[in-house]
């Protein structure tokens, strides 16, 4: 394993990881927060309205970088699974623990901001399209992490299980969206597309790059800050936490 | 020869437990007819309706039973046993399930079309729907199984089970639904009726062999 | 000014939306470092007595 350098082998001791992360959710959040101000102030005033939905299409600087990121967040505690069955990392574990009820609530967020966006644009807050069926399967598979790390005692066997469960689960999404599409009957063709017969027109690309790249800063900022918490509070009998506590150290 | 005697002994004692096995399959008869009826008496109630009610009863009535899979084993200490021949876990595992679907599967297998014939629907579209049903339920049976082993021994089934397996229900639900839903409207389901098969193979060949670690995994704490 | 609030009647859309969006980003930004600062005081509260 020579080839991972040592600073993030240093990581992956929970002592280090304490000490270390903390610049690292500074810069996260420092540049997640300038990107995301300058992205939304970008597309909220400095970019025309779209032609078929008006002022309303705005929304997609919020709405569309939040969708996608719940999905992401969602593969990675599944990838977290993988790499804490086959090498049992604990900070796998700990990540797991720390990513799930950040991706649930920007999962809430992304529904309840595309219910926002549904409203004057498609005349109905709800649309039972591939897209928004995945994204509430995907609540209910993050919820349902959350639970079950809460009711298994037994850390290894928490740890296993939200394993499983991610990676089962990210199966399953994957299927859904991908299935959704195929359907004929069950569904009218094709809802509506965002943007239809356009393409998205270049002039919206830059903000909307700005806040996918922004809003993956700030997830990785809190998610590590999540992890810190979490560090400390499973590694409360060592004697580092302990001189931390009684602000000998940093 | 050991397998076979362990599947008998496995629906022995379901049926040694009389009215109680028949539960499940009273549970189905009951809600499905429950809404045969009230769609009839209000409203047209099309014949693809009557295919959604029954396939998402069946979901339903098998997390009726799952909850006791592997209750009994674990108390009585057979699990613990069990998982000690690691070489044999799978094996052993995969006799229950094919036990707890003879017992679940194939009664709603067979009466899922009966009653769909009832409720009016023709013949074709009534078989059709036994065959994805035959389809599904061992896949239903197996992703139910792997959450209901996450969960051995926590004393919690019930509506925890609930949340964590009907998610993972829904592919299966999906394309069980839309072949008999286009196989009614006469159009093209081969692509459909794939992925149903996908699926089934995808979940019996890979969650057995997930299930003996998650299960001694459970023996542990 | 006002343009940019009212929006064509779309303002009371765009702007919730992204009301909502940075509530719940600074939520979920501040919980862990409120939930670490307890966590702190509660077991320098524990220790404190010995």
């Amino acid at each position: 394993m020579n080839f991972i350098p040592t600073w993030l082998r240093r990581l992956a001791s929970p002592q280090h990881f304490f000490g270390d992360i903390k610049l690292w959710i500074a810069w996260l959040y420092v540049l997640g927060t300038i990107g995301f101000l300058v992205g939304s102030v970008w597309g909220l005033a400095f970019v025309p309205p779209e032609r078929y939905q008006g002022d309303s299409f705005r929304i997609l600087f919020v709405h569309a970088p939040i969708a996608h990121l719940v999905q992401v967040i969602y593969i990675s505690i599944a990838i977290a699974g993988v790499v804490h069955l086959v090498w049992k990392l604990k900070m796998a574990d700990i990540y797991m623990s720390a990513a799930a009820p950040i991706g649930c609530w920007l999962t809430v967020l992304a529904l309840v901001s595309g219910m926002i966006w549904g409203a004057p644009t498609w005349g109905t807050a709800w649309v039972w399209d591939a897209r928004t069926v995945s994204t509430l399967i995907l609540f209910f598979l993050f919820f349902g992490l959350i639970v079950l790390r809460r009711v298994i005692p037994n850390p290894t066997r928490a740890a296993a299980a939200l394993s499983i469960l991610a990676i089962v689960g990210t199966i399953n999404i994957f299927i859904i969206k991908f299935s959704v599409v195929w359907f004929k009957t069950l569904h009218q063709p094709a809802s509506i597309e965002l943007f239809g017969d356009i393409a998205i027109a270049p002039v919206f690309l830059a903000p909307l790059f700005i806040n996918i790249a922004s809003t993956y800063v700030l997830a990785a900022g809190f998610i590590l800050a999540n992890m810190r918490y979490l560090v400390a509070v499973r590694n409360v009998s060592m004697t580092w936490n302990q001189e931390w506590v009684q602000g000998r150290k940093q | 020869m050991r397998y076979w005697a362990l599947y008998r002994r496995e629906l022995l004692i379901e049926f040694r437990s009389g009215v109680e096995s028949l539960i499940p399959i009273i549970f189905f008869l009951l809600v499905v007819g429950t809404f045969v009826f009230t769609l009839r008496s209000f409203t047209a109630g099309d014949n693809r309706v009557i295919v959604s009610v029954i396939w998402i009863t069946t979901l339903f009535t098998s997390l009726l039973s799952l909850d006791k899979l592997f209750k009994r084993d674990h108390a009585d200490g057979t699990l613990a046993v069990a998982v000690l021949h690691s070489d044999a876990i799978t094996a052993t595992v995969v006799t229950k399930l094919v036990a707890h679907w003879s017992v679940t599967g194939i009664p709603i297998t067979v009466l899922g079309p009966a009653v769909g014939l009832l409720a009016g629907m023709h013949i074709d579209h009534a078989s059709m729907l036994g065959f994805t049903l035959l389809i599904g339920t061992p896949t239903i049976t197996m992703l139910g199984a792997l959450v209901t082993a996450l969960l051995v021994g926590l004393g919690r089934g019930g509506e925890l089970l609930t949340v964590l397996v009907l998610p993972l229900y829904i592919p299966i639900l999906l394309f069980g639904i839309s072949v008999c839903h286009l196989h009614i409207d006469s159009a093209s389901y081969t692509s459909e009726l794939f992925w149903c098969f996908a699926l089934l193979t995808g979940s019996t060949t890979a969650i057995p062999l997930a299930l003996g670690p998650i299960l001694k995994l459970s023996q542990d704490s | 000014m006002m343009e940019l609030l009212t929006m064509d009647g779309h303002g009371i859309y765009v702007w919730s939306a992204y009301i909502l969006t940075i509530t719940v980003l600074l939520g979920l930004g501040s919980y862990p470092f409120i939930r670490l600062a307890r966590f702190k005081q509660r077991h320098q509260e524990d220790n404190e007595p010995k």
